[in-house]
């Protein structure tokens, strides 16, 4: 049987004719079962409900979008290969197939409108030539067995997502972010394996572990570039252990590392169970000499409190906010918030989830002293960081971005 | 700025066909969703730049760039393309492109009707 005709393919657009052409050309080349929406919901609850061994899904569309849709495939439906179909800009395009890459989709190519015929023709052979979805490891065979062998053999990687200084437009450091191999030489992205390790209690080895492995390539970067910071995400279960703290102090101090550039970042997607005892770690990292960064802020548990009573030295936006920030008035409002409250508390402020060059302008002009997010870069293996660093390090390419992002809508 | 011929009927025609292959049942399919999507979507965009609602008339601009590109209506892409960045955004321009998306309409209308139902 033509292996076409078996494969189930999702077909996401809000635009009915070129839904319809898609379909059209879908058929053309041998697919049968071929199922078509024109919202972001319906596409996910699809996906939920039977994963499809292909979707062709546009970007940008009202209400939740393409990049909505990709996150929530990550989440329900990660086996999925993706063809990205969008009339927006070449560059914006790459940054989203990256960013959807870098959080192990597969995504196998990103054709834009008018969607060319022996393009997409090549996509199609290229998303049947992949293994079968049930070949690639799923959430439900990353058992916490094999989490922990995982973690025993270090098999966790630091993936880097540079932050850009906004005075400079050069990258001002990196945010250590978790990645472990597949069986398939792709990677699975820490959404999948972290709530585990929290329930399994393994968060303190976790981040000891990937710390160590981090430090040892920004050791060799900081050599060209020494104003490199390097964050680092801290559970907030570990933190009411002292030891942990400790830890942490013995490791960098081992790797001779400058403990004034290194970051951490506690989220506050989950509550500092107690807080007093979680004061301690932060107060005596402070003493030591690290940062400490707020994460996620607004999106979680008793911010202000915490804000007032923890000495932290950076807030980071939540992408919440900074991705609808051209485009809702509600959320430049917490945006700008965030800002007075930073200012209050005399903090550093990174804007996460900068995806269009008018939400990176916007970002800057409110007062963002960094900005990260896909249209600058996903997170990359250490290999890629150098061409990081050369491809900011005029600033051009920020200034750039700066300048078109007065003409760019949402 | 120069731009594609706005109409390019045999473009258009020549487009269709590639689309639709030799199902006449499809290609009549996708000349009325083309129709009644890019019908509507202007009209959309008419009453968001007369409420002053920019950020949705330049999104119903990329939408209709997006239609109109596939169906090989270059010209008026590239006009489109220049309204969902916030330029050419007068009623001038908007009576320009309603203008010319009411030919493309004709134009499929006068095309489907010679396709047996």
């Amino acid at each position: 049987m033509n292996p076409r005709a078996e494969r189930q393919v999702l077909v996401l657009d809000d635009e009915p004719f070129q839904r319809l052409a898609l379909c059209a050309a879908l058929e053309r080349a041998g697919f049968v079962q071929i199922d078509a929406v024109d919202t972001a919901e319906a596409a996910l609850e699809r996906a939920a409900a039977a994963p499809p061994a292909l979707m062709l899904c546009d970007i940008n569309m009202p209400g939740r979008d393409g990049i909505d849709v990709l996150q929530g495939l990550q989440r329900v439906a990660p086996q999925t290969a993706v063809i990205l179909v969008s009339s927006l800009s070449g560059d914006m395009l790459s940054a989203i197939s990256r960013m959807a890459q870098a959080q192990g989709l597969r995504v196998v190519a990103a054709l834009q409108k008018p969607v060319d015929p022996t393009e997409l023709a090549a996509a199609l052979t290229q998303a049947v030539a992949l293994p079968a979805a049930s070949a690639r490891p799923t959430l439900a065979s990353l058992t916490d067995e094999a989490l922990t062998m995982a973690l025993r053999d270090r098999r966790f990687e630091p993936f880097f997502e540079p932050k850009l200084d906004t005075e400079n437009g050069r990258v001002a450091g990196f945010e250590v972010l978790a990645r472990l191999p597949d069986w398939e030489g792709g990677w699975i992205g820490p959404g999948r394996f972290v709530p585990r390790l929290e329930v399994l209690d393994k968060m303190d080895d976790f981040t000891l572990s990937l710390l160590d492995k981090a430090l040892v390539h920004w050791k060799g970067w900081r050599v060209s570039h020494p104003h490199l910071t390097l964050s680092v995400n801290v559970s907030a279960q570990s933190l009411p252990r002292p030891a942990f703290a400790a830890a942490l102090i013995s490791l960098t101090k081992a790797h001779q590392v400058p403990q004034q550039q290194i970051v951490f970042e506690v989220t506050e997607s989950a509550p500092l169970a107690d807080l007093s005892e979680s004061l301690e770690s932060l107060v005596r990292l402070r003493m030591a000499g690290f940062s400490l960064a707020i994460d996620d802020f607004g999106t979680g548990y008793s911010s202000m409190q915490q804000l007032s009573r923890a000495p932290f030295t950076e807030l980071k936006i939540d992408q919440e906010f900074t991705r609808h920030l051209t485009t809702r008035a509600e959320m430049r409002a917490v945006f700008e918030s965030c800002m007075v409250i930073a200012r209050k508390f005399n903090l550093r402020v990174c804007a996460e989830g900068i995806e269009t060059p008018a939400v990176l302008r916007l970002s800057a002009d409110l007062g963002a002293h960094e900005l990260q997010g896909w249209l600058i870069q996903a997170a990359i293996p250490a290999e890629q960081v150098p061409a990081c660093l050369n491809r900011f390090a005029d600033g051009r390419q920020y200034q750039e971005w700066y300048e078109t992002g007065t003409l760019l809508p949402h | 700025m120069h731009l594609p011929p706005d109409t390019d009927n045999a473009l258009i025609l020549q487009k269709l066909d590639s689309l639709a292959l030799d199902n006449a049942a499809l290609r009549a399919r996708l000349a009325a969703a083309f129709v009644e999507s890019s019908g509507a979507d202007l009209a959309a965009l008419v009453a968001a730049l007369a409420s002053g609602d920019q950020p949705a008339a330049q999104r119903l601009s990329h939408r209709l760039k997006g239609a109109c590109a596939t169906l090989g209506a270059e010209g008026l892409a590239a006009r489109l393309a220049l309204m969902e960045r916030g330029l050419h955004l007068s009623p001038e321009d908007v009576e320009a492109v309603s203008a010319r998306l009411r030919a493309v309409h004709a134009l499929l209308a006068n095309d489907a009707s010679l396709v047996p139902s």
